[in-house]
């Protein structure tokens, strides 16, 4: 994968930009992950109300893949609800940001938020 | 007279191209370095020549290849100012301290002791003696180190003097931010109080004279591969004095004297402490590293990885964004150059220089509570060993030069 497929337009943008970075003020769930090889850290807030992902915000200090990633993950999944939230995978990720694939190295970076909404969603009872 | 571009060729790797055109430039070699030719067919020359198993074979390939094996075990002791006794072979630095741990550890840390370790601590010697701590219910704690990396030896000081103090572990060239610690100073107040010290060894192996008795420590640990050598190998180095302070960490074949169904007794020095078919080939891969490094001189590679040093502190100090992390006098580092890029993640960095054929590490580098106590997300670092070239400094700044383009930073 030559480097310019990496960085595009898209990602770049994204990163420089990333959509709902902030806080809620009311949150009804909040999870926090991290990617032990480099130290990227995401907290995810999530306002869920009536079965749906009302609201989202996200706060990160990874790098652009996974600030990118992070970012486009939040727009595929506000307004769903808890049960199509479950359903976002990497293929769609990859498939938003313009990539066939990633490699193996950067995998974690494009699925460190994507990881942590599935554990949110999968571990906190969520009704759907 | 040191020629690197003559000893460039000695190292087969260096005319790989990545990305179809671009040189390798590898800039990794803190992380493992590359091999010199010879070294890989001292390695060959064992497995098509001499391969038996070693101590037990009565047989002509069995008595060659005992022969070469204890042969090389005194060439590497030799090459750190040991005697042949006090080398037990290992993995790796990391298995060196972690069989320390618990060959001595175990049996020598008790109620009310302190365990001490760095701030800047490679997680290698930092993680096995908290977890003995833990396990032990004794107080675990590391020495501060300041902005500029260096180790507050004051705070080291205040530690020992409550004379609770049974192990000081640290390391001697830092992995992360190049800081040269001043050994023998360590080990003088540390034995003055009564601690012993544990030295992780695995950057400073490759690039400076190494005298493990000049040093005074207690023990020191080191990894073949970051010297030349083969990966799985390595050495745990431990005073003679020590040695009756030792429990084995590993049983079986090979460590023992007798062995009956009621009990059995252990070997001799230093024997008792490596159980089983060592991996002998690895040994004498070890042992042509030290060669090749002796050919050289270590003082000359010393000079030639200061003179790297000097030229990436002040090449990378000039980059706008760039910040240097660690001493930023080339007398109190060694070996690296790492450094934080304002508004680009190092993994970005990384990647991105990699795209030009540059090869760094960017992350924390197994020094989390380093990393956490400075803020600093992730650092990119560059590393040199005798292969590398000013030339190849200039490409990295160069190459990061595409990193402004790429993120307009």
């Amino acid at each position: 994968m030559i480097m310019s497929d990496l960085y595009q337009e898209i990602i770049l943008e994204h990163a420089r930009h990333p959509h709902h970075f902030g806080e809620l003020k009311n949150p009804t769930h909040t999870l926090k992950g991290a990617n032990a090889s480099c130290g990227d850290i995401v907290e995810l807030q999530l306002f869920v109300e009536k079965g749906k992902i009302q609201e989202i915000a996200w706060k990160g200090n990874g790098c652009a893949i996974s600030t990118a990633s992070s970012s486009i993950l939040s727009d595929l999944i506000k307004g769903k609800t808890i049960e199509q939230a479950k359903k976002v995978n990497i293929a769609d990720l990859l498939k938003e940001m313009g990539l066939k694939t990633i490699m193996p190295i950067r995998e974690k970076c494009l699925t460190l938020a994507l990881q942590t909404l599935q554990n949110l969603l999968y571990n906190s009872n969520l009704q759907a | 007279m040191f020629d690197v571009q003559n000893i460039r060729k000695d190292f087969p790797i260096l005319v790989r191209k990545l990305h179809g055109s671009k040189q390798l430039v590898y800039l990794d070699s803190a992380a493992t370095s590359q091999k010199p030719q010879m070294m890989l067919d001292a390695m060959d020359e064992y497995y098509t020549q001499h391969n038996a198993n070693v101590h037990r074979g009565i047989h002509t390939l069995g008595n060659e290849s005992t022969s070469l094996f204890y042969k090389s075990r005194r060439k590497i002791a030799r090459f750190f100012g040991a005697d042949e006794h006090e080398l037990i072979l290992v993995r790796n630095t990391t298995e060196g301290i972690n069989a320390f741990a618990y060959m001595w550890g175990e049996r020598h840390i008790s109620d009310g002791d302190i365990v001490v370790s760095t701030e800047m601590e490679h997680h290698t010697n930092f993680v096995p003696w908290q977890q003995l701590a833990k396990q032990k219910h004794v107080t675990f704690t590391a020495v501060r180190v300041n902005e500029h990396g260096k180790l507050d030896l004051n705070h080291l000081e205040e530690l020992l003097k409550t004379k609770k103090v049974k192990l000081v572990a640290v390391v001697h060239v830092s992995n992360a931010i190049g800081t040269i610690n001043p050994i023998e100073q360590i080990v003088e107040v540390a034995h003055k109080y009564g601690a012993k010290i544990i030295v992780d060894g695995a950057q400073s192996a490759s690039h400076m004279p190494v005298d493990f008795h000049a040093l005074g420590c207690d023990a020191y640990a080191f990894s073949g591969h970051k010297m030349l050598g083969p990966m799985g190998i390595g050495g745990l180095l431990v005073r003679a004095e020590l040695f009756n302070e030792l429990q084995p960490y590993i049983f079986g074949g090979g460590m023992i004297d007798t062995v009956s169904v009621e009990e059995t007794t252990f070997a001799e020095l230093p024997d008792r402490f490596i159980a089983g078919t060592p991996d002998v080939a690895s040994t004498v891969g070890l042992a042509a590293a030290c060669e090749y490094l002796n050919s050289i001189g270590m003082k000359e590679v010393f000079y030639h990885d200061q003179k790297l040093v000097a030229y990436a502190l002040e090449k990378l100090s000039a980059i706008k964004n760039v910040k240097i992390v660690g001493p930023l006098d080339v007398r109190k580092r060694c070996g690296s150059v790492a450094f934080l890029y304002n508004g680009v993640h190092a993994h970005d960095v990384a990647q991105i220089l990699d795209s030009e054929g540059v090869a760094v590490r960017s992350g924390h580098h197994c020094t989390m509570p380093l990393h956490a106590k400075f803020e600093w997300v992730a650092t990119t670092r560059a590393s040199f060993n005798v292969y590398s070239t000013k030339q190849e400094i200039d490409v990295l700044v160069q190459a990061l030069q595409k990193v402004k383009e790429v993120f307009g930073k």
